[in-house]
């Protein structure tokens, strides 16, 4: 039978998104399963990778009952994940010994001031590309081994939570390269495989991680008859890589040329640029791209809240509107945002640090604070509003900053994706923040679209990567306002200040916020 | 028998008739308008005050006999200059404590003297743009007529003094916010006197506040209703007058008050002075006392400035149902934890007067997490409008001055929650006050000791003042505020600069810029 349609699946942290395309990228149907993250601690974040599985199979299930695609007519499925931080520790029989410690989890505080004393980090970058901190996945690991030994000696393997799905799938056991770039430290970023020497150093088992490894559009094996009967795919239907669910969704927006970057915004920023590999910096995350996997690096930095502040903001301050919004149905954010805009640029005289989850790229704080600073009687709500959503936008540039003084390039536009994307002044304000004009895709599909496409280029029924182009449509760029711009520049600056004369003061606060 | 206890005001006059058993008998305001004729400027007639104040007498005093009034005595805003020519005319309005013209006043003056240090060796204080001796200059250099005529300058209540009396005379408590008055060894000082080249003869003579400055003039008694045997103590500056009404009048008493702005106000009974001149240090109206003070300028103002623009929520359930927003958010208040999760607010929402004297310096909320809520908001400002006057407390301690006992008033010190931030914050006991009647209650206890009626202030506060209840600081609380004030001081040094630039890139930047 003919093979027309795709499937794509991307695991995300709260929920798990399925969707089937045809061959021209057209979307058939989508289903979502929502889950909730456990969290026994503060700091401490994590899933059981059943969760996962069950979501993945119900979703797949349920588009094909929707779409009514005939199953021996899927080509394949691919699937992207969230990264797992430490990946599902499971033993000889694959079975999972505790859950998994996800990319949130920040309890890996000692392990990283252990690996901070004791390896040189110059050498560390060297091999590694990147640096060293509680989001990277093998400080993770290091905390299972120093906190859980009963754990820690039944564990055959760390399996990144999509590749346990396509290991319940289809019996086969494997990694891509963007998955093992992120657990970072012992991932060689130029042999593209896990360096022996950081192992050692780190005193990590090489033999724990998986010894396959593979590109994003590799089939790593077929839909097994168990697995046939719980999702509805046929028996056989290939089985395609993947990738983290990061490049996975700057790809489904077409992300292939060098330079390209994509501005990914919804609770957290994520940032990211294609090249290849010359220049990177310590201060951003550098792994392996889900397309011309062995060339291009995908480089990345974000902030950890930015729709998050939003919401928190309407949560706490905009209690009134959402009581309008459920009486009325107009969004509160809208009604937030229409305030705001007519608030000229700065926000008259205010300054917000958007680490309100302390901070990740660049300045890998966790111990950073949101700051709200030059507040006068005159300021008001909305002048608040606004200047959050700046301090979001100033967030973003700093990551790029960073990228462009580590001699990174970046193309004359950003594209621009997720929810955030759908505020017409905050788009605005990215633009004028940045300098960047912003380009947002008619429809955003995220990671499983692209993840469609790779299970098309792995399955063979698309030529290239290429075909992305055809499938994703943009509208007129958000140009930046050159009189805004100099303004921001200004407060850029202030804002860099700001954050460097507070930070031995936020660490103090932490520290007594923590008794 | 009774004493009338009236205070004049910016916004009005108020006068209390009090009996000697420290009743209140009637209670009457009347307003009077503030002029504003250029940007900074801040003036009132003073034949506008003494209209109003003949008033608001004629009304107490209408209930009881006019020989059964003994005295009468005035609290009065500080600092304002009244220009009197020879024959006790009124020369132009009177220029108030919160007019700011004199900025170059204030500069001409510090380098003549060498210096603030000097200044405050010579008078005790430096002499701030609201003070009265920059206003004089002022008058020289820009109204070299009405200064030719000047015979002498008077405070405000003392020119109702002197209209009830005919006599030009003011005390120790007002005349310490000159800026020409030597607080400490309490006289005008003839040094700063002559390096201004002022003549010394246009300052009135100084008594105390509880002295007789006179009897009412047979001719006004008939007009107002008093009895020309009524006698007129001149009373004291606002300040000293609310800590008389609050009792805070031995070392060791402090007066905490958390109005529109705030004050933290203690008595001293040697003169014991901030050489930084950070806080103010004027005479008390009690017997060879002074007292320092420091002022902050949004207290109340903070809170009122953040459930307007963030508790709208409560705003509307007040519209409705009538609870008052600022009741709700004290019971939200309440379930945060001390020290809201270490999230602190500076309240320099209006730049800052006391420690910082930075009119550039801005409000911030330091420290916030994704878990903080509006109610952690909401604490936080509490606990940062208590920091800011745990400085002027910090500073007094400094000195030497020991907290023994805060008595607080003020909208502020009405919430139950308030109170015991303000008991863990100071850590020393905190009283409140049965009757908040401000200054002219303590004008009215100044009445009462200088007409006899009283032996002294002591007995006569003793009567008076009536406290109520007693909140004590809890040590677990004060230990976590301790740790937070120690970060709360370590912010305005950090982000000084930062305000500066802030300051002068939102006034390029702000919405009036359009217009120019």
């Amino acid at each position: 039978m003919e093979k027309k349609y795709l499937f794509g699946t991307d695991i995300g942290t709260q929920g798990t998104k399925t969707i089937v395309v045809d061959l021209e990228g057209n979307v058939l149907a989508s289903a979502i399963r929502n889950y909730e993250v456990i969290k026994p601690k503060p700091l401490w974040a994590e899933q059981w990778p059943d969760t996962w599985v069950k979501a993945v199979f119900e979703t797949v299930k349920e588009v094909l009952e929707k779409s009514k695609v005939n199953p021996l007519e899927v080509a394949g499925i691919a699937i992207s994940g969230l990264y797992g931080g430490s990946g599902v520790p499971v033993d000889k029989d694959m079975e999972p010994i505790r859950p998994c410690l996800i990319w949130m989890d920040r309890r890996a505080q000692k392990e990283v001031e252990w690996v901070k004393k004791n390896v040189p980090l110059d050498k560390l970058f060297e091999i590694t590309g990147n640096y060293v901190d509680s989001y990277f996945g093998f400080t993770k690991i290091m905390w299972i081994r120093n906190n859980e030994p009963e754990n820690w000696k039944r564990i055959y393997q760390f399996i990144s939570p999509k590749d346990y799905v396509i290991y319940v799938m289809t019996g086969e056991n494997a990694i891509d390269y963007s998955s093992a770039g992120n657990l970072g430290g012992v991932f060689d970023l130029r042999k593209k495989y896990w360096s022996e020497e950081m192992c050692k150093i780190l005193n990590i088992p090489m033999s724990m991680l998986p010894e396959r490894m593979v590109k994003s559009a590799d089939v790593v094996g077929r839909v097994t008859k168990e697995a046939s009967e719980l999702c509805g795919l046929a028996e056989g239907t290939p089985v395609i890589a993947g990738g983290i669910d990061a490049p996975v969704a700057a790809l489904s927006v077409g992300v292939l040329e060098e330079k390209s970057h994509v501005a990914m915004v919804g609770t957290s920023t994520c940032w990211g640029v294609i090249h290849r590999g010359g220049n990177i910096t310590p201060k951003l995350v550098s792994y392996p791209y889900v397309a011309y996997d062995d060339e291009i690096i995908y480089t990345f930095g974000g902030s950890a809240t930015t729709g998050g502040l939003a919401t928190w903001f309407r949560n706490e301050f905009g209690q009134k509107e959402l009581e309008f919004e459920k009486a009325i149905g107009i969004s509160a954010y809208k009604l937030l945002e229409q305030e705001a805009e007519d608030i000229p640029a700065g926000s008259e005289g205010l300054i917000v640090l958007p680490y309100f989850m302390g901070e990740r790229s660049p300045i890998w704080d966790p111990n950073a604070k949101g700051t709200i600073i030059g507040l006068t009687l005159y300021h008001t709500r909305k002048h608040v509003y606004r200047a959050i959503l700046e301090g979001a936008a100033y967030a973003l540039r700093h990551n790029m900053d960073e990228g462009m003084k580590a001699g990174l390039e970046l193309a004359p536009e950003c594209i621009m994706t997720g929810g955030v994307a759908k505020s017409k002044l905050w788009v605005q304000i990215f633009a004028d923040v940045t300098g960047f004009p912003m380009r947002i895709p008619v429809e955003d599909f995220e990671a499983p679209y692209a993840d469609a496409l790779l299970a098309g280029v792995g399955s063979g029924v698309l030529s290239s990567y290429e075909k992305i182009k055809e499938w994703v449509k943009f509208r007129e760029p958000v140009k930046p306002n050159p009189e805004n711009k100099k303004i921001y520049d200004e407060y850029y600056k202030e804002y860099l200040k700001s954050y460097e004369a507070l930070k031995e003061i936020m660490e103090n606060l932490s520290k007594i916020a923590m008794r | 028998m009774y004493v009338i206890g009236i205070d004049l005001g910016t916004s009005g006059v108020k006068a209390l008739l009090i009996s000697e058993n420290g009743d209140i008998v009637s209670r009457a305001f009347e307003e009077y308008p503030l002029y504003t004729p250029f940007p900074g400027w801040s003036e009132q007639k003073p034949e506008e005050w003494w209209e109003a104040v003949k008033k608001v007498i004629k009304v107490v005093s209408a209930s009881v006999r006019p020989e059964e009034i003994v005295a009468i005595s005035f609290s009065g805003q500080m600092h304002g200059a009244v220009f009197l020519d020879k024959d006790g005319e009124v020369i132009r309005p009177a220029i108030l404590w919160n007019d700011t013209r004199t900025f170059n006043e204030r500069a001409w003056i510090t380098q003549k003297a060498g210096g603030e240090s000097n200044l405050i060796q010579m008078v005790g204080n430096p002499p701030l743009e609201g003070f009265t001796l920059p206003k004089i200059i002022w008058l020289r250099n820009n109204e070299p007529e009405n200064f030719s005529k000047l015979h002498k300058v008077l405070l405000p209540k003392d020119y109702i003094v002197y209209k009830l009396t005919g006599r030009m005379v003011s005390e120790v408590s007002d005349a310490a916010g000159t800026a020409i008055y030597d607080v400490k060894n309490r006289k005008w000082s003839e040094e700063l006197a002559k390096i201004l080249e002022l003549d010394i003869s246009i300052f009135p003579e100084v008594i105390e506040s509880f002295d007789v400055a006179g009897k009412v003039s047979k001719k006004m008694a008939d007009e107002i209703g008093l009895s020309p045997n009524t006698l007129v103590i001149p009373g004291g500056a606002d300040n000293a007058c609310g800590a008389v009404g609050n009792g805070i009048i031995k070392e060791g008493l402090f007066l905490g008050s958390v109005g529109t702005s705030g004050v933290v106000l203690s008595p001293t009974s040697q003169p014991k002075f901030d050489p930084e001149g950070r806080i103010h240090f004027f005479n008390h109206s009690v017997p060879n006392m002074w007292y320092n003070m420091g002022v902050i300028l949004s207290a109340g103002f903070s809170l009122s400035w953040f459930k307007n623009n963030f508790a709208k929520l409560e705003g509307m359930v007040q519209e409705i149902s009538g609870i008052s927003a600022y009741e709700i958010i004290n019971a939200e208040v309440e379930k945060v934890p001390i020290g809201s999760e270490a999230l602190i607010f500076l309240p320099y929402l209006n730049g800052e007067r006391t420690p910082h004297k930075d009119a550039k310096v801005r409000g911030a909320f330091i420290g916030i997490s994704a878990r903080h809520t509006k109610a952690h908001f909401a604490r936080a400002v509490m606990e940062g409008v208590t920091y800011a006057l745990r400085d002027s407390l910090e500073i007094m301690k400094s000195l030497g001055i020991l907290p023994v006992e805060v008595r607080i008033t003020g909208g502020g010190a009405k919430s139950k929650v308030w109170q015991q931030i303000m008991a863990d914050i100071f850590k020393v006991e905190v009283k409140t006050i049965q009757v908040d009647e401000g200054p002219a209650f303590g004008a009215a206890i100044i009445a009462a000791v200088g007409s006899k009626l009283f032996n002294s202030f002591d007995e006569a506060a003793e009567k008076f003042v009536k406290l109520g209840k007693t909140i004590e600081p809890i040590e677990k609380n004060s230990r976590i505020y301790d740790e937070l004030y120690e970060i709360f001081r370590s912010l305005y040094p950090a982000l000084k600069d930062k305000y500066e630039k802030l300051f002068n890139i939102a006034v390029k930047t702000s919405k009036g810029d359009e217009n120019e």
